[in-house]
């Protein structure tokens, strides 16, 4: 269990510098910075939770991303801006890295030794990249689908 | 976008006052449309800047390099278009838009307070400097690799990798070079970086695949997702395969790093 808290602890930071590094990289707001970083270590320390609990990585990321996604209507509404200015930075930490790199490390690999065992493993990297992305696409998108239904004006 | 089109004083009186009422507004959409807002958000922004002038109809049509609003007042139709000539990522550009949009909506200003606030935010520069901004991609980069299982010292590459990256990366832009050849450049640049800074360190793998990730397309492959969803089909699949492009150029990138450096 302290093993755990620790890596929580470590991840929640690192997630916190990441998304507070990709909001400045996307020129948000000076104010919103905290509130970025804040969605940031939330996005994170779900998913490190939800798959210390057993949940699959897909899964986790789902409830990460839909989580941040919500929170984020907190700043929405107390500097009123748009949702997602917190929480796009926010969940850009859970991007499947590492599934991306050997998915297409995989496929070179497959071109030079043509070994189908390569190939297979490859191609499983890029599915659950893929599955990750939708998880963390639909997970953000999910709470203002629930709470804004069909408004004309902001 | 263009910026050509003046006041018509030649116009009748009622057409004029559509002008004056459509003109800001597209314009403000179209900055949000370039600054990765989303369709539904731009949508709703025109609309409620458009509220107040007592207009029969709003019809608005987004394309990914132009936009089109048609409004209808006492049988008077007016149309107008305003192109969008390149897509990137400001976030307060939105903001300061949305704020407009807000302020519009509850009818605080005249149609030319609005046009002049909607020029102010036309041409209202990055919040931050370019090092800065490189600084932090390049830190966001560093805490990626850790997060993937590295040390310190592949936070430490990682992180002069990506500065490097960055750099390259604003340089061009600045220089108007193609969107995918920078990408494809920039994502050379901080590979080719990664690589040799990490020739001796045991998780050099963390490195090589964090150091690119401040050229990963995440808002407009966001927003294509969210279109899609809501049954903006045309625009979110063409916001996807420009965002696939860009991983294409990353990737172009990575592998003519790797091969140069004699790793494939």
């Amino acid at each position: 269990m302290p093993g755990l808290m620790a890596d929580v602890a470590v991840k929640a930071l690192l997630g916190a510098v990441a998304s507070a590094g990709f909001a400045v990289l996307f020129n948000a707001p000076r104010a919103t910075l905290l509130w970025c970083a804040a969605c940031g270590a939330l996005g994170l320390t779900l998913r490190t939770l939800a798959m210390a609990c057993g949940m699959g990585v897909e899964l986790a990321t789902l409830c990460a991303s839909a989580s941040v996604s919500a929170f984020s209507f907190w700043p929405h509404n107390r500097l009123t801006l748009p949702t997602h200015i917190f929480s796009i930075p926010g969940v850009i930490n859970m991007v499947p890295g590492v599934y991306a790199y050997q998915a297409m490390t995989g496929f070179l690999r497959f071109v030079q030794e043509k070994d189908q065992a390569i190939f297979l493993a490859a191609w499983h990297d890029l599915l659950t990249m893929t599955t990750i992305l939708m998880a963390l696409a639909f997970g953000l998108v999910l709470p203002s689908l629930c709470l804004r239904i069909q408004k004309k004006t902001l | 976008m263009d910026d050509a089109q003046g006041s018509q004083p030649h116009l009748p009186q009622e057409t004029a006052s559509l002008e004056k009422a459509l003109t800001p507004a597209i314009r403000a959409g179209a900055l949000m449309f370039a600054s990765g807002g989303e369709i539904d958000k731009v949508q709703r922004t025109i609309a409620s800047m458009l509220r107040g002038h007592a207009l029969e109809h709003i019809h608005i049509l987004v394309a990914h390099n132009a936009l089109m609003v048609t409004v209808v007042q006492h049988g008077e139709v007016m149309t107008q278009v305003q192109r969008i000539d390149g897509h990137g990522v400001n976030f307060n550009t939105i903001a300061e838009v949305y704020r407009l949009a807000k302020k519009a909506h509850a009818g605080r200003f005249t149609p030319d307070a609005l046009r002049a606030k909607v020029e102010v935010i036309r041409r209202t520069g990055h919040i931050y400097p370019r090092t800065l901004t490189a600084a932090c991609a390049a830190l966001a980069c560093g805490a990626f690799a850790v997060i993937f299982g590295g040390g310190a010292a592949a936070f430490l590459v990682t992180t002069m990798a990506a500065f490097l990256g960055c750099q390259a990366r604003f340089t061009l832009a600045g220089m108007r070079f193609n969107v995918v050849l920078v990408f494809g450049v920039s994502s050379f640049v901080a590979t080719y970086a990664a690589l040799v800074l990490s020739e001796f360190l045991p998780d050099r793998q963390y490195a090589e695949m964090a150091a690119v990730l401040f050229l990963i397309p995440g808002v407009p492959l966001i927003d294509a997702f969210e279109e899609i969803i809501r049954g903006y089909v045309t625009v979110g699949l063409t916001r996807a395969v420009m965002g696939l492009t860009m991983i294409l150029a990353l990737s172009a990138g990575m592998v003519l790093a790797l091969v140069l450096k004699g790793l494939w």
